[in-house]
């Protein structure tokens, strides 16, 4: 079901991405005529997952109405998806159109598709209920919003990936064994196990993976990173 | 009485006929002898190791009178004769045995192996014409099937080399399936589109031949097949080259890199992965284990399938499709090789339902956790809310919200995410088989029966839920994020099933022997 709070008036814009190889995408923005949104991400790399609400600033949300206005007079378009791609659909009117995650739709769907994927990530500046991977000392999750959120750590894990000249040479990887479920609230963070075998000084990225965050509707399969930073262990 | 060919052998001597003392007398002669000379050109040309062999057989260096013509001839001729023989101047070999008398043609008759002395029969009905029959004839006595065969490779020599095309194939046919493949690999490109059209043409082995030549050709092979993977439809187009080659089936797959400006593709590093991966299976005669061609893998940054290559994906994911790799995919030894499988025509084995499942992996959707009771009650939870009741003058829709938000709760109390969880919790597995067993069919059945609107809604909402119960496979085709990412034999099952079509015999079968 899309969820939809915003009443009666029809959404300027409705983006989801979903699928593709594991962990796939559930990811979607809804774009309501006066500007304001409602994102949920479960698969980022260096951007929060959880929920996101606010107001699109004034400058994207020109773009967006543009590149949108352009999409409602124009036959929808369905593009073939290569296998392991996730799906992108946006829905502007009446109509959708679906394309791989990667795919470069035709003019108009083109200026719409950039700036949906530009935004699942600079919107996630607006946590209502969301959580983020720390990596500064050892690496945790803390809770980021005013609203709190439900999580499942039970079959996480964590994985680290030593990195020379840009190749992925060597991998670590731990489950959590974290609590099945709790409630993480403003102020919550959580020390994730991080026993690597890598050197001080060495280039590591840090990815959490399968973890489970509550939408309101369904536990979400979730992902964070890899992302880079000052680790230790 | 000892036959003597008429025609002039390798080395010109004075008489007609010579007649060896020592062969005439009957006496027990080594099974050969070499003079000091010859085996000195010997050592010269192959080497101790080669004469310490000889010697282990039993030869014996024979010291003669010196001086006589006969002797010396004897010398010279033993010296050609070894020399031929290593190196494998076969038609030098022919003229030689010749010169030698009837005892000692028998007795280097059987110092030769079998496929050798094909090469003989043949070289020597080929080059020594009206006079093989002396030498021919030994080998018959000796070995009639290499005598059949080197006629038959003489017939088929001869044809080849006069442009003889429909003649040249149907002599092949007359060969078994291994040399007819070990033959055709021998000739040039040119060569076999000329045999391909004379195996059309001739129609021999009611087309056996041509099957022979076009696989030793190259068969290109393209598919085209849409998957259902967690509610969304994918193309998978496969695309390739095989060819049979006297021990291996290559398949050979153009993979045509575009990388991104400033993108450098690590190509001999990926070929690696997928070599690694894949190289490991033989197609095996199950009839026969001896026979078996091994199933190579060629990847080639050619023509074939369009990849563009970029150093991070937009989101920074990473995670490659079949058309996009990441230089900074930190799983490319898996990833790739994944997409390789897609390259072949290789549909996914991740979050398909079992029927799927059952369809693309050759077998049983995998076993569940055995947690009997938790899946039962989970299983006759999503059941009954599924079928709550639709009340009179209550819109469809409204009952079908209604089933929606309880079969929600049920899973929400269960901790059951509600997509894309498929396969890697045994539970949700368990959850599948204790439905189908509970109620005679699968879940799946249910939700479409009960949740029936065709709109983005409701369409959305099954694909997320059913998509909780189906079925990942491990393999490499499967779920990559997990340990365990190996080839399967059903996923080379084709390439066996290509010379099963090819050999048009046998039970042949992959099988992971290196």
């Amino acid at each position: 079901m899309t969820f939809w709070p915003f009443g009666r008036h029809r959404p300027v814009l409705v983006y989801r991405r979903q699928g593709g190889a594991p962990p796939p995408d559930h990811e979607t923005l809804t774009v309501a005529d006066d500007g304001r949104f409602d994102l949920w991400r479960t698969v980022a790399a260096t951007s929060p997952i959880g929920r996101f609400r606010g107001q699109v600033p004034a400058e994207d949300r020109a773009i967006l109405e543009e590149a949108a206005g352009g999409c409602r007079r124009a036959q929808p378009v369905h593009l073939p998806l290569p296998p392991d791609a996730a799906r992108e659909t946006v829905i502007v009117g009446r109509a959708s159109s679906t394309w791989a995650e990667d795919a470069e739709p035709p003019p108009p769907f083109a200026d719409l598709a950039s700036v949906a994927r530009r935004l699942i990530k600079e919107l996630t500046v607006f946590p209502e209920a969301a959580v983020a991977l720390r990596l500064a000392g050892t690496p945790s999750l803390a809770q980021l919003g005013s609203d709190e959120i439900d999580l499942d750590l039970s079959g996480a894990s964590v994985r680290a990936v030593r990195w020379e000249v840009g190749r992925a040479v060597e991998t670590w990887e731990e489950p959590v064994r974290g609590p099945r479920s709790l409630r993480a609230n403003a102020g919550w963070s959580y020390q994730l196990p991080f026993g690597h075998p890598f050197a001080p000084g060495d280039q590591v990225s840090v990815a959490v993976d399968d973890f489970l965050a509550f939408d309101g509707e369904f536990w979400r399969s979730c992902s964070l990173g890899p992302a880079q930073g000052d680790v230790r262990q | 009485m000892e036959q003597r060919a008429q025609k002039p052998t390798s080395v010109p001597r004075p008489g007609p006929l010579r007649q060896r003392p020592s062969a005439a007398a009957g006496r027990v002669e080594p099974p050969t002898r070499m003079t000091p000379a010859a085996l000195a050109s010997l050592q010269r040309r192959a080497g101790n190791r080669a004469v310490n062999a000889l010697v282990a057989q039993g030869l014996t260096v024979q010291r003669e009178p010196p001086g006589t013509d006969e002797q010396q001839r004897i010398e010279r001729l033993e010296a050609s004769y070894a020399n031929a023989v290593v190196d494998k101047n076969w038609r030098q070999v022919a003229r030689d045995l010749n010169g030698f008398n009837d005892t000692e043609l028998a007795d280097k008759m059987a110092l030769l192996l079998h496929d050798q002395l094909v090469q003989v029969d043949s070289e020597a009905r080929q080059t020594m014409i009206g006079w093989h029959e002396r030498v021919t004839g030994a080998i018959a006595r000796f070995d009639a099937e290499a005598d059949r065969v080197g006629d038959l490779t003489a017939r088929y020599e001869t044809a080849i080399k006069g442009k003889q095309w429909d003649e040249a194939i149907v002599q092949l046919n007359g060969f078994n399936d291994t040399d007819i493949v070990a033959k055709l690999n021998e000739l040039s490109a040119d060569v076999l589109q000329h045999m391909s059209s004379a195996a059309k043409d001739t129609k021999v082995g009611d087309g056996r031949m041509a099957r022979y030549v076009n696989a030793v050709t190259g068969v290109e092979v393209k598919s085209k097949n849409d998957e259902q993977v967690g509610g969304s439809v994918y193309t998978v187009q496969g695309r390739y080259t095989y060819t049979v080659a006297p021990t291996a089936i290559r398949i050979s797959v153009g993979m045509d890199f575009k990388p991104d400006q400033g993108v450098t593709v690590p190509v001999d590093e990926w070929f690696g992965f997928i070599r690694d991966t894949w190289n490991h299976f033989s197609a095996v005669n199950q009839d026969n284990p001896a026979e078996k061609y091994a199933i190579e893998f060629v990847p080639m940054a050619a023509s074939g399938h369009d990849i563009q290559v970029s150093k991070h994906s937009d989101d920074g994911s990473n995670r490659a499709n079949a058309g996009h790799y990441y230089t900074e995919d930190n799983r490319l030894s898996v990833s790739v090789p994944h997409e390789f499988g897609h390259l072949i025509g290789l549909e996914d084995e991740y979050e398909r339902d079992a029927a799927d499942y059952q369809r693309v992996a050759g077998g049983s959707a995998p076993a569940g956790s055995g947690e009997a009771a938790a899946a039962t009650t989970i299983a006759t939870g999503i059941h009954d809310s599924l079928y709550d009741k639709e009340n009179l003058f209550e819109l469809h829709r409204t009952a079908e919200r209604r089933r929606m938000n309880a079969v929600n709760k049920v899973l929400a109390d269960q901790h059951v995410a509600a997509k894309w969880q498929a396969g890697r919790t045994p539970l949700t597995r368990e959850v599948s088989i204790r439905y189908a067993a509970t109620y005679g069919h699968e879940m799946s059945v249910d939700f479409r029966d009960r949740v029936d609107t065709d709109n983005d809604e409701f369409n959305n909402w099954r694909e997320q839920v059913l998509g909780t119960f189906q079925v990942t496979s491990t393999s490499i085709m499967g779920d990559m994020t997990d340990h365990v990412h190996a080839v399967e034999p059903r996923h080379v099952r084709a390439f066996a099933g290509y010379i099963q079509q090819i050999m048009g015999r046998g039970n042949w079968a992959p099988q992971q022997d290196h």
